[in-house]
């Protein structure tokens, strides 16, 4: 039988590490076990996959690493129902399915010579962690690149080493804030968008990337729009209830857009376009 | 490519014994009391051709209602397998509508840039010959929708057949498929004469007549209104007193087809299906998070009707969501959220 | 694909679907056009009914608990077992279903009878609609659908009582639709809005605990504007006379007064009601699972048989059930007291028939229904019935049947009821065997086999006729047709049915003494005192009037709708919102305590305390509190205990004073 391209069938990934973030979130590097395949296995940031735990079914996931880092990826992932509590029960050398790359990608060739502007929220930020890997690899070829995140608590922080590393940095302004302080804790307290005051951003020549919660996402959407950025020039992810990827089931639909296929990355002016 | 021939009445049923040689033949069978469905026949004596229309659209043997997808089998690392259902079938007596549907289908699911390989494995043994129809059932508006009652070539079908009154069936073959049909026993065909061909344009003009001269469904004035967004929220949220939300009408919808996967396992051997979903249900489109961008039935009845005629949808897949069978009427628990009924009220902008 | 035509396994409608069978296997269901009730429709249960059928934790072997756990055991092996533990007599108690087909339930209640020698027979929902429906036999002498369901579509008026008929009963629902888009004018009676109040002509929404009260009001009001006609009434005007006196307690005013329905409004639903002479009647499990279920029953047989709305077309009276065969597990004797088509075990010449059919003594009645039952044997058998998660205090069943010397269940998963289990016997579904089933409305309708049971499952009948066998009987059913053939012989009102009746049209309605077919003529009727408990009262300590709505408890936790993918998420969608558990708000008593969506939020009465999430709906009235049933365990400390003078152990909830606050986190 001739073998049909089939849009539904994973790929047999291992994980390959798992690092502990929060008490509730974890990294999982993969790698596939087939190594010609892996070496294939081209993405961007933005695009995601749907991840099988055998038995439970399938979830999408964004990629949290860079594709110039080529040896495994990333996906950074919060337990919170019954396929992630699986996962976050698995440990290296355990199989899982993937399917991807899926969806469209955050726009980088577009915005080379831009200055760039990260807002991330708790979870939102690995989906921007792989574009600003990537960007940071091919750091010549921006302006400034500004990072702004915030999360719950200081506890809820994800890949906490690294935003040292990124606080240490000349070529990046990175800066952190919570909602609420825990005891040692000598940062930011307070939501994003009171970054906004300390980080000097310039609206024009930047290109903003958001992710988060979808409050947080629509609160600093407003705040950007009133600084003066141009719709076009905000960059966010929209999430629903993606389930094929592929712009098939129709879980994910908003008007006739599939956001698993014709997104997940959207402009604030595309997003305003959107019918529900 | 087309060509008519003839086809003596009293002899299709040799026809389809032949069919049945190299496939599959699924037919309009009557089952209990008045009720006509699609069947895989074993004789060709079980077939009615005195039907309006199915109570179902022959969807299910291309898009079944559980469909296997994969097998995945844990043996040390994990295996996994596709599971295609490639057997030769035809779909005797289908009508035009559903026809249409079958080539909505293969803009949609079967679309070339991302092709949805377990439909395309199905569709790729599956002929249609199509039964062109003399009268309109209860609830269709196929003229609305230009998918019916007669097809013209290129509508779709493998073969059309039309009962031109007297002795005689006319079938429009109008492709390889229909051909190899039709090389099943050539013997029975006979060339169509003009007057043959004059015979059957004069029946579907008649045909066309038959329909109510109040068409049920404007759907250029209700589709602007959909696709603009337009209709009054009001209006939406009346006619959501009339749902029950029972999917019924994306269930029997010949284009619908939304669909959940989930994964079954018993003793370490794993399957993965799919599953008709529906726009109508809540969970649909709730997220993980608790968050539901539809969150009231209103929003879903809404949902269905852009789907099924807005512009947009027209426009991103090369044809109108809606072929006008009109079963989404008569499967309605409320009665009442059939699309003509629901394009016509968002056409007048009221609910009674 | 085949189609195979069978009767649909959820709700009392009664819809009639095809399952489409390839290689032996479900994959799918198309609804039956031409059935009358069906009429080409169903709703989400129907559209999914294949699913749970080939559920991958369908109960496959016969398993025995050793040690603690369930072991795989032959089929021999656990027969014998439970043959030789069951034990007879006074001490063992057998439990069937309003799920299983009429079949099994028969032989069920045939081995209960005649080879255990017991009467301590039920099933698992009737105790729940004792009340109601002893109400309807006193002033009605039959306890169930006057009229076929079909004709609903056909009435003027329909009155609602306690039912949210969209959820729980869809298809009558559809037929309340269909006669409404008609013309007919709906009027709807429900302290909580409804979806049908949606569309009705007069919505009473009485304050909880006050429906008797407003149904009194209702016949007031018909006796007050003169629609009265007492052609079915027997000849006692004294008795009428103090029906009436009776009554007169109940000026609208007060009414009024007590229930906060407008005095307008229920004139305006007495006049409709009575003007029209096609006007029905219906209820659901909202009026049987009331406390004060008898009252309103009684009240609503009084308006019936007080306007003559009965034996016509479009008319009468509907008491409607959630469970697809519970008129048939009824009517198959699965009560204590009582064999089949309702004949009494008590009755010398009925014993004397059933005990010369049968060759064997029957028990003298004992009258332990499945309350008493828990508690009260040694042993019991279960089939198709969930005991705990049915029971309307789990805690207590769970514990009852701890104390058990020996359980046995008979299922298609594995229940919280099957977990406690000695033995667990796997049962074939509705889609996996022949037999018939008698919905809401007394039609008689064959189930017939699509697929081979799963494993090693069997129909419940041929579990049932092993295990007789290895009791001593000697049984020779060779088909669900040949105890179709007994039930037919022993039951004069299903004397004429047989399968090739059923087979020929759409089933066929059983008949009574009160008339033969689908109409029932029923004739010298009495009217009866409608006895209303007082209503609840509030203080200023806890303003809040608290009830279980058992209209929300739909389907949630029905082990066929968990194992189907589609309806388990659709069932659990509050759940998932409020995963702490949910009770019901208006919106403005909410922002007057300043408390949203979501909080937690304690509630307490005089007698105790709960913790629950708060869900805002403006379908509850201000001051009024509703949890759905199913968490009935999370707040049964506020209720202190049972209402008042409840029938035969089974518990129901008065509606209770509470406050509110935001819960400390």
């Amino acid at each position: 039988m001739e073998k049909r391209p089939n849009i539904y069938l994973p790929e047999i990934a291992r994980i390959v590490e798992v690092r502990d973030e929060t008490p509730d979130t974890k990294t999982f590097v993969f790698r596939f076990r087939d190594d010609q395949f892996h070496d294939s296995f081209a993405w961007r940031p933005g695009q995601f996959v749907e991840l099988s735990v055998f038995g439970l079914g399938e979830a999408p996931f964004g990629f949290a690493s860079s594709p110039t880092r080529k040896e495994s990826f990333d996906i950074t992932i919060r337990a919170v129902g019954a396929l992630t509590r699986a996962l976050h029960a698995m440990g290296t050398g355990d199989e899982v399915g993937i399917r991807g790359p899926l969806g469209n990608h955050f726009p980088f060739d577009d915005v080379q010579g831009r200055n760039i502007l990260f807002i991330g929220g708790g979870i939102g930020l690995p989906p921007l962690r792989s574009l600003i890997h990537n960007m940071l690899d091919e750091r010549d070829k921006f302006g400034e690149i500004t990072i702004l995140y915030g999360a719950r608590t200081p506890t809820d922080l994800v890949y906490k080493e690294e935003l040292k590393e990124w606080e240490q940095r000349s070529d990046v302004k990175f800066i952190v804030t919570v909602d609420r302080s825990e005891p040692g804790w000598e940062g930011n307290v307070g939501l994003v968008p009171m970054l906004f005051s300390k980080a000097d951003i310039k609206p024009d020549g930047t290109t903003a990337y958001i992710c988060g919660p979808p409050v947080m996402i629509r609160f600093v959407i407003q705040d950007l729009v009133s600084m003066g950025f141009a719709e076009e020039n905000i960059i966010s992810t929209l999430e629903r209830h993606m389930k094929c990827g592929v712009g098939k089931c129709n879980h994910c639909c908003i008007g006739h857009k599939y956001v698993c296929r014709d997104g997940p990355v959207f402009s604030y002016k595309q997003m305003k376009g959107l019918l529900e | 490519m087309s060509r008519a021939l003839k086809l003596q009445k009293s002899r299709w049923p040799e026809w389809v014994a032949a069919l049945q040689r190299t496939a599959a033949v699924i037919a309009p069978v009557r089952l209990h009391g008045e009720d006509v469905a699609f069947e895989r026949i074993t004789s060709p004596s079980e077939i009615t051709l005195d039907f309006d229309n199915t109570a179902d659209p022959p969807k299910r043997f291309l898009f079944p209602q559980v469909e296997p997808l994969l097998r995945y089998r844990r043996n040390g690392g994990y295996a996994v397998e596709p599971v295609y259902d490639e057997e030769p079938r035809v779909f005797f007596a289908i009508r035009c509508c559903d026809v249409s549907a079958v080539r909505f289908f293969d803009f949609t699911l079967g679309a070339q840039d991302l092709p949805d390989s377990y439909y395309t494995a199905r569709r790729a043994g599956t002929a249609l010959i199509a039964l062109a129809c003399h009268e309109p059932c209860q609830s269709c508006f196929c003229v609305c929708a230009d998918t019916g009652p007669f097809l013209p070539p290129g509508g779709g079908y493998d073969i059309q057949l039309t009962d031109l009154g007297g002795e005689h069936y006319l079938a429009e073959v109008d492709t390889d498929k229909g051909e190899a049909l039709v090389a099943a026993a050539a013997e029975l065909f006979a060339p169509a004469s003009d007057d043959d061909l004059a015979q059957r344009r004069a029946l579907e003009e008649a045909s066309e007549k038959r329909f109510p001269s109040e068409p049920r469904l404007y759907f250029a004035a209700s589709s602007r209104k959909v696709s603009l967004d337009t209709a009054e929220a009001e209006l939406w949220q009346r006619m959501a007193r009339w749902c029950v939300a029972c999917g019924g009408c994306t269930h029997i919808c010949p284009t619908c087809y939304c669909f959940n996967v989930t994964d079954a396992q018993r003793n370490g051997d794993g399957l993965r299906s799919r599953r008709w979903d529906s726009c109508q249900y809540a969970g649909l489109t709730r997220e993980a998070s608790g968050h539901n961008p539809r969150p009231e039935q209103s929003d879903r009845v809404k949902r269905r009707v852009f789907h099924k005629i807005s512009y947009q949808y027209v426009a991103r897949d090369g044809m109108q969501g809606c072929v006008g069978c009109g079963r989404c009427t008569r499967i309605c628990p409320g009665l009442r959220l059939g699309l003509p009924e629901v394009g016509e009220a968002i056409r007048r902008a009221e609910w009674k | 694909m085949a189609n195979v035509l069978t009767a649909c396994p959820f709700c009392g409608s009664g819809c009639n679907l095809y399952l489409k069978v390839e290689d032996g296997q479900l994959t799918g269901v198309l609804p039956s056009s031409s059935h009358p009730t069906s009429r080409g429709k169903l709703c989400i249960r129907g559209w999914h009914a294949h699913e749970f059928v080939s559920h991958p934790e369908r109960l496959r072997s016969p398993m025995v608990r050793k040690g603690g756990k369930f072991e795989r055991v032959s089929w021999e092996e656990a027969l014998s077992l439970v043959a030789g533990r069951l034990g007879r007599g006074a001490d063992v108690g057998v439990v069937g279903s309003a799920r299983c087909a009429n079949e099994d339930n028969f032989l069920l209640m045939k081995l209960a009878r005649c080879v255990l020698g017991t009467d301590n027979v039920d099933f698992s929902s009737r105790p729940q609609r004792i009340a109601d429906l002893a109400a309807l036999s006193s002033t009605l002498g039959v306890n169930c659908a006057t009229n076929p369901a079909p004709e609903l579509a056909g009435a003027d008026v329909i009155v609602l009582v306690g039912a949210d008929l969209v959820p729980e009963i869809t298809m009558i629902a559809s037929l309340v639709y269909e006669a409404v888009a008609r013309g007919a004018k709906l009027v709807v009676i429900s302290p909580v809005r409804t979806e049908l109040a949606e569309l009705a002509e007069v919505s009473l929404q009485p304050r909880l605990g006050t429906e008797p009260v407003l149904l009194c009001g209702l016949l007031k009001s018909v006796v007050d504007q003169g629609l009265i006609d007492s052609s079915l009434l027997d000849r006692d005007w004294d008795a009428y006379d103090q029906f009436a006196t009776d009554l007169s307690q109940f000026t609208l005013d007060s009414v009024e007064q007590r229930t906060g329905v407008a005095a307008d409004a229920i004139t305006r639903a007495g006049r409709l009601y009575g003007e029209a002479r096609r006007s029905a009647v219906l209820y659901s499990s909202g009026l049987a699972q009331h406390p004060a279920a008898a009252a309103m029953a009684t009240a609503l047989a009084d308006l019936v048989a007080l306007t003559n709305h009965l034996g016509q077309p479009s008319m009468g009276l509907y008491p409607l059930a959630r469970q697809n065969n519970f008129q048939g597990a009824l009517d198959m004797g699965l009560a204590p007291g009582m064999l089949s088509g309702g004949q009494s075990l008590g009755s010398a010449e009925v014993r004397q028939r059933f005990e010369q059919a049968w060759g064997c003594r029957l028990p003298e009645p004992a009258c332990k229904s499945l309350p008493d039952m828990l508690g009260g044997v040694k042993s019991l058998y279960v089939m198709g019935a969930d005991i705990v998660g049915g029971a309307a205090d789990p805690a207590q069943a769970r514990r009852d049947i701890e104390a058990l010397d020996l359980l046995v269940v008979q299922e298609l998963f594995m229940t919280p009821t099957a977990e406690l289990a000695d033995v667990v016997l796997p049962a074939a579904a509705y889609a996996e065997k022949d037999g018939t089933a008698t919905c809401a409305d007394r039609r008689v309708q064959r189930l017939r086999k699509a697929v081979d049971p799963p494993g090693e499952a069997r129909a419940d009948w041929q579990i049932i006729q092993e295990l007789a066998g290895r009791l001593g009987a000697s049984w020779r059913y060779d088909s669900a047709g040949a105890i179709w053939a007994e039930i037919a012989s022993l039951t004069p009102s299903y004397a004429d049915i047989t399968y090739d009746k059923l087979d020929a049209g759409w089933g066929a309605y059983w008949s009574s003494a009160n008339g033969a077919g689908e109409r029932l003529q029923l004739k010298g009727l009495s009217l009866q005192p409608v006895e209303c408990p007082p209503p609840p009262v509030t203080d200023a300590e806890h303003p809040f009037l608290l009830a279980l709505d058992p209209a929300a408890e739909r389907w949630t936790t029905d082990a066929t709708t968990l194992h189907s993918d589609n309806l388990r998420r659709e069932y659990q969608i509050a759940a998932a919102d409020f995963p702490a558990g949910h009770v019901e708000m208006h919106p403005d008593d909410a922002q007057e305590l300043q408390l949203r969506q979501g909080f937690r939020v304690k509630l307490a009465s005089a007698h105790g305390e709960a913790e629950l999430q708060l869900k805002l709906s403006s379908d509850v009235l201000p001051r009024t509190l509703v949890v759905p049933y199913h968490l009935r365990d999370t707040v049964r400390d506020l209720f202190g205990g049972p209402a008042p003078g409840q029938v035969e152990g089974h518990l129901v909830y008065s509606p209770v004073a509470v406050s509110v606050a935001a819960a400390q986190r």
